[in-house]
């Protein structure tokens, strides 16, 4: 790469860090409202957990799988799932975007829409998923390590999932989006796309019907960022591919999702809002 | 491309716009079919506009609604993509290079905020600074300059929205030239506002015009601002551009009557609404050439109004004719009024 | 005034019968996207399913074969948009309190708890017709139980009806609560989790510790989801509806009692 790509890739970031910090800030003015309502939804969401702790506190496993290893599947899911809509909050509410015609104002700036967009905000009230996902995740290690099922290799893999896991899950944001462009109102479709897939692979793929497996495997390919590193690391099955996959389908997702993105924004061009 | 075509802020060949619309099926199902069916008709937005604007130009651009203004507007800036022609803003091509000239055009849409809503408004300023690389002894500049053209002071620390509708197109404008950019889009900036803060920014977009030398293309639907800041005006009716000329040429081509209204200290005999006078005061009953029509003639007031063309009658020759009816007390002329002047060119082409 | 008047004053049927087709039409005009909702609900639907049969042991638990399982879901999850999701009233009635409006919406001749709530009522039928059987058809290859006694398919609606009773009263309460403090958020959260978790609507309550399942099952919640699905699994005989109808009555009175203070709040305070 060369010296003056470099210079503006940290340009980006450092624009980036402030239009991020500005949102921030924007924020902590409402400092009591804000806490409270992470607090909040860090609770309300940890409902699903406590149900399939209360399944597997009775029932034991899940497809030969127990609540600490449910817990890695659970943990790597949500935190991927809160620093997407951390990061990305207003492409996830793009269709307001093309509704209003607010659109028109992203593409006065001179910056790819993409990076305008997602630099208008930081939904750090989102973080209430990492958080929930941390805490199942410091559990669930305390539980796997102590008992020598994971090591501490494992635990970095770990870290490197979460990661692929972000960014395939901001990938299927992004595609999901780019259909606002077309169809205007994505949030039903948002459904089928992300919450869906996002409940299923919470469990172990094993359970689904082969097709249901397929879909969140190869099509909309969330099973590929939890289920499939954290199986191998859990000595369930596969081999290290099971490692390198998730970073393969990260990168082809995110290319997929940002080609369908500037597929979008042409139409644009061409009909307006 | 012949030369000279760099050195213009704007220009446009044979812009086109057209969408395709679904044709919508009535009777049975009709909702169903219309979703359907592939069939589609054919919208002119935009129909072969062409025109040129150098540096330095303030130029209006008004039609009624759905004429085509914002759709042209966002075809300069590079938001929509032409269907046909070619357009180049500043020596760049908006479809090819957008990114390139968002670095050297301003935009203030009028009924949507460019600005950070939750922030306070000098925050705005500031990461538009950073976005746009203005380094810091020329933001600086910027805000003490516009601080004394603009007020901005009085409310910089407040979040945008909570500025009233006045201080917020204040920051706006502001906003749309910190990069100092040579050509500035306006698309119905002066909606909503009070007449004190329509002045106040009317004054403001004539010394960035006239001091830095700012292309100004200006969008609205008060006529007002095209009267008072508007050297030329562009009017666009159902996609194509009708009038493209100056203010004063667009009153000649109107031919609507000037008012002249004169007081006597005595009402001289024989004048009735309807009837003609001629140059030395002589009465007829028929139009003749060189001749003007009596509107009005009120006896309370010793007034008498007439209608005359200035193309064909200058103001002085008139104003003698009335003398040599009786002595003039007092004399007014009325301009036809400018809303006038465009519904008569809507209405004929 | 004493309760019994208060029922006496309540009146004529017909006007309850009014407003509840009224709350049910109001909803028709977002028929399709409330399609689109149940296609999505069916999909949790099937994820649900595929969790408890896996999580389950081959041989069942409690009452529960393994089908009984995947038929106890299938059920839940068409009424679950009769009982779960009283979205309109808490809001009407926030919005109400909100803007003033309910000042007037209390000086009606009609009694403002029975107004909202029969309103609620209609919308909730709404939520079972063409949200249930929507659901119903595509969850139809996993599989329905179908009692063969014509007797079971009558106390299973009388228990659901109840259950819907029961579900437009809290969810009233829910709105309620906008007099008291004007973000109705943590009382529907309150209820919400509570219907959801002692509800028996995504699980069986058996699937609860011991502790937990006994007072959830007498709870007011169980009628919602629980009772109705298992009178109509035919695990539980039919007087199961007699809690439910004895919960309906003091619900009846906690709404009514709520009522009061909230209209008496108002001719102190003003709005």
């Amino acid at each position: 790469m060369s010296q003056g790509g470099i210079k503006r890739i940290i340009g980006l970031i450092r624009l980036y860090g402030l239009l991020i910090s500005g949102a921030v800030r924007a924020k902590m003015q409402y400092k009591f409202d804000f806490i409270a309502s992470i607090l909040l939804e860090t609770v309300m969401g940890a409902y699903d957990y406590m149900v399939a702790v209360a399944a597997l506190w009775r029932f034991h496993t899940i497809a030969g799988w127990n609540i600490y290893e449910v817990g890695l599947l659970y943990s790597v899911s949500k935190i991927g799932w809160g620093l997407y809509r951390a990061f990305l909050e207003e492409v996830d509410r793009f269709e307001g975007y093309i509704i209003r015609g607010d659109f028109d104002a992203i593409l006065t700036r001179p910056y790819p829409s993409l990076f305008v967009l997602a630099s208008r905000n930081f939904a750090m009230e989102r973080l209430s998923f990492v958080i929930q996902g941390t805490a199942i995740l410091v559990i669930s290690l305390r539980n796997l390590l102590g008992l020598g099922v994971l090591d501490w290799s494992g635990v970095l893999h770990l870290g490197l999932a979460i990661l692929w896991t972000t960014l395939i899950t901001c990938a299927i944001g992004i595609a999901t989006s780019a259909a606002a462009f077309i169809i205007v109102r994505v949030e039903e479709l948002q459904v089928f796309t992300q919450n869906a897939p996002g409940t299923a692979t919470l469990y172990p793929l094993e359970i689904y019907p082969t097709w249901l497996r397929n879909m969140l495997l190869y099509f909309i390919p969330l099973g590929v960022g939890n289920y499939i590193p954290v199986r191998y690391l859990l000595g369930k099955g596969g081999s290290w591919l099971n490692l390198v996959a998730p970073a393969v389908t990260a990168a082809i997702s995110l290319a997929v999702a940002v080609r369908l993105w500037h597929l979008g924004e042409v139409r644009y061009h061409s009909t307006g809002s | 491309m012949t030369t000279g075509q760099e050195d213009l802020a704007v220009s446009a060949r044979n812009l086109c716009k057209a969408y395709f619309v679904p044709v919508k099926k009535s009777g049975f199902l009709g909702g169903l079919r219309t979703l359907l069916s592939q069939e589609k008709r054919r919208v002119d937005a935009v129909n072969d506009v062409s025109f040129n604007i150098r540096p330095g130009e303030f130029v209006g651009y008004i039609g009624p609604n759905g004429a085509g203004k914002s759709t042209t507007v966002k075809m300069l800036t590079g938001i929509l993509h032409p269907t046909s022609g070619e357009v180049l803003v500043d020596g760049l091509s908006p479809q090819k290079q957008r990114k390139e000239l968002a670095r050297r055009i301003g935009v203030v849409f009028g009924q949507r905020t460019q600005l950070w809503w939750d922030l306070p408004t000098i925050d705005s300023f500031d990461i538009l600074s950073a976005m746009y690389d203005v380094n810091a002894s020329d933001y600086r500049a910027f805000l003490k300059e516009f601080d004394d053209l603009l007020g901005l002071g009085e409310f910089l620390d407040t979040p945008v929205r909570r500025l009233s509708l006045g201080q917020r197109m204040r920051a706006e404008l502001a906003a749309a030239l910190i990069h100092r950019p040579s050509i500035l889009f306006l698309d119905e900036p002066t909606i909503g506002l009070d007449v004190v803060a329509k002045q106040r920014m009317r004054e403001f977009l004539t010394t960035v015009n006239a001091t830095r030398g700012v292309t100004v293309l200006l969008t609205t639907h008060d006529l007002k601002d095209i009267e008072e800041l508007c050297p030329r005006v562009m009017i666009v009716n159902h996609g194509s551009l009708i009038y493209d000329g100056t203010l004063e040429s667009l009153r000649n081509h109107a031919h609507l009557p000037t008012i002249l209204e004169v007081k006597y200290y005595k009402l001289p005999e024989g004048l009735s609404a309807g009837s003609f006078i001629g140059p030395r005061g002589e009465g007829a009953s028929a139009p003749l050439n060189g001749t003007w029509q009596i509107a009005s003639v009120d006896p309370d007031s010793r007034s008498v109004r007439v209608l005359f063309d200035r193309e064909h009658s200058p103001a002085p020759v008139v104003i003698s004719a009335m003398q040599a009816l009786g002595e003039i007390r007092d004399v007014s002329l009325e301009e036809p009024a400018i809303e006038d002047i465009i519904r008569r060119i809507l209405e004929v082409k | 005034m004493s309760f019994i008047g208060h029922v006496a004053s309540l009146g004529s049927l017909r006007k309850y019968r009014v407003l509840a087709i009224k709350g049910f039409i109001q909803n028709l005009q977002y028929s399709a996207s409330h399609l689109v909702n149940s296609v999505a609900s069916a999909i949790f639907g099937v994820l649900e399913v595929h969790f408890w049969l896996n999580v389950t042991p081959p041989q069942g638990f409690a009452d529960y074969a393994p089908i009984t399982i995947v038929h106890y879901l299938t059920f839940s999850q068409c009424i679950v948009w009769f009982t779960q999701f009283g979205i309109r009233v808490r809001n009407r009635v926030r919005d109400a309190v909100r803007s003033g409006n309910v000042a007037t919406e209390l000086m009606r001749p009609i009694d403002f708890y029975a107004y909202h709530v029969a309103t609620e009522y209609g919308s909730l039928l709404y939520g079972l017709t063409f949200r249930g059987i929507p659901v119903a058809l595509m969850l139809s290859k996993l599989g329905f139980y179908i009692p063969k006694n014509p007797a079971v398919w009558g106390w299973a609606l009388v228990a659901l009806l109840i259950g819907g009773y029961i579900a437009a009263a809290q969810w009233y309460m829910v709105g309620l609560t906008a007099f008291w403090t004007t973000e109705i958020r943590t009382a529907y959260w309150v209820i919400s989790s509570l219907s959801l978790g002692l509800g028996g609507a995504t699980f069986p309550l058996e699937v609860l510790p011991d502790w937990l399942y006994r007072i959830a099952r007498w709870s007011p919640f169980a009628c919602l989801n629980y009772n109705p699905a298992r009178i109509y699994l035919e695990l539980s005989c039919p007087e199961l509806v007699l809690p439910g109808l004895a919960w309906a009555a003091i619900v009846t009175v906690i709404a009514q009692t709520l009522t009061r203070a909230a209209r008496r709040k108002l001719e102190v305070q003003g709005g």
